[in-house]
């Protein structure tokens, strides 16, 4: 592939690509480690792209890798990074912090990844389960799980 | 279905615009170049070493964590009217070059792939009193944004070609790009260019040559020296290191790094000259392409203080 070819073509799959990368990981692993892994797998993609633009899952190819580097800066102790939940206090007035992003920090990442792609981003669990190689039931059972979870967390705290 | 179902899963709707944001703030797209507005960047982050970090770690990194490639990717950013005066670190910042959202006026986008390293400039002046380099992103050649330090009013671009420039990133950036601190490079003859930086965490500033080079029919990085002459050794699959001179006096260990396939590792010498350091995966962790040879090593001397006060290292 010529190198104006190229960089169309990784530019079109970082545009197409990129950011459901990131969102898939920053759901999953949070906020800094999901754009860090993201970045760094972007960056793997373009030195590798002779043979990623072949594939034909590129984006769960590259969501290996990111994976990868996550799972390392989760193993060296990092922490899991979520953006306060604003939510209306209960005078339906100011906002005020709730607990939602300590909650799902205390989800294990498979049941979070697939509560926020599906809950959030509006992912269907097929969409979820392409790009991370899981079939779609198993993605609906961490969502049956995660959602499960997440009240039981939930209803302890201090929000409804 | 209970009760809180509803409400939970508003929540989580609700919660898409916050989690995004964080998304955007941390992407850092506030590209000043609308041409790449809508590109999504990539960024490195690299920290440098800590006071009280573990001086005999060692660690694998993701080999593409430490690598970012340009090729026909890159989009050269390059002042072409005279660099910046504003002596490096200097508490007053020079807002032609602060990423404020418009392109300042000195600059010129060039989206020719470079062949050369070219011109200088400045960031916006470290935060005076600051005693850490910090985490800097050095982003070579790709879009501009303002999180690339190769971004308008900073200059910093290398050649086209995959290959070594993970050397020139492990080189420059780990040890001397911290956020905010200046860097600057100059080419006094073709083939070579002198990079100088001066981070507030560095006392003495670094000076280090790169060397161009074509290997394999690309033009890119093939070796970086500062003050230490080196020079590496294959005997069979073995390849060591050795530091023949020039180690400054101030450096009480060396901290290696060499790729070795995807891989790159990690290693602690002495600051002593003329021993052999053997580029050895470390003990207890596995060497994941024992077919692969060493792509290239990298060094950098830390002195007390945990300052990098010189680098060096290539292609093998």
């Amino acid at each position: 592939m010529k190198p104006d070819q190229a960089e169309r073509a990784f530019d079109e799959f970082v545009r197409a690509d990129g950011q459901r990368l990131r969102r898939v990981m920053s759901s999953q692993y949070g906020v800094d480690i999901g754009c860090e892994s993201t970045d760094s797998a972007l960056a793997w993609a373009w030195e590798h792209w002779d043979r990623l633009h072949e594939m034909s899952n590129q984006a769960g190819y590259l969501y290996r890798v990111a994976q990868t580097q996550a799972r390392r800066a989760v193993g060296r102790g990092r922490t899991l990074t979520f953006p306060p939940e604003l939510t209306r206090g209960p005078d339906s007035g100011s906002l005020i912090d709730g607990d939602l992003a300590d909650a799902l920090r205390q989800l294990p990442d498979q049941q979070r990844l697939a509560v926020l792609m599906v809950h959030v981003y509006g992912w269907t669990p097929i969409e979820v389960g392409r790009i991370t190689g899981t079939p779609a039931v198993t993605v609906r059972s961490h969502l049956r799980r995660g959602l499960r979870h997440l009240r039981t967390v939930l209803s302890k705290g201090t929000t409804p | 279905m209970s009760r809180t179902t509803p409400i939970l899963e508003d929540r989580l709707a609700r919660y898409r615009p916050t989690l995004d944001h964080a998304i955007a703030d941390r992407t850092a797209l506030r590209s000043t170049d609308h041409r790449r507005a809508d590109f999504d960047l990539i960024e490195l982050d690299w920290q440098t070493a800590e006071p009280g970090r573990s001086s005999n770690r060692s660690r694998v990194l993701v080999g593409a964590s430490a690598v970012v490639l340009i090729g026909g990717l890159a989009v050269v950013v390059s002042t072409r009217d005279n660099p910046p005066t504003t002596p490096a670190n200097s508490p007053a910042p020079d807002t032609s070059v602060v990423p404020d959202g418009t392109t300042p006026t000195n600059v010129v986008i060039d989206t020719t792939p470079a062949t050369t390293i070219e011109g200088s400039g400045l960031t916006p002046a470290c935060p005076p009193g600051t005693d850490t380099v910090g985490t800097g992103t050095l982003y070579l050649g790709g879009p501009a944004s303002a999180q690339n330090l190769a971004a308008p009013g900073f200059i910093f671009s290398l050649p086209t070609g995959p290959t070594a420039v993970d050397v020139a990133i492990m080189a420059i950036a780990l040890p001397v790009i911290g956020q905010e601190c200046s860097i600057t490079a100059a080419t006094p003859n073709a083939g070579t260019v002198i990079v100088t930086v001066n981070p507030p965490a560095v006392p003495t500033p670094l000076r280090l040559e790169v060397n161009i080079g074509e290997r394999d029919g690309i033009i890119g990085v093939t070796g970086i020296t500062g003050s230490t002459s080196f020079e590496t050794n294959r005997d069979g699959d073995q390849v060591s290191l050795t530091l023949i001179d020039g180690v400054p006096a101030s450096a009480t260990r060396i901290q290696v790094r060499f790729k070795k396939g995807d891989d790159v590792w990690e290693l602690t010498a002495d600051a002593t000259t003329g021993s052999d350091i053997a580029l050895v995966v470390p003990n207890g962790e596995a060497d994941r392409f024992p077919d692969q040879s060493i792509d290239w090593v990298l060094f950098t001397a830390i002195d007390a203080n945990e300052h990098v006060v010189d680098a060096g290292g290539g292609l093998i």
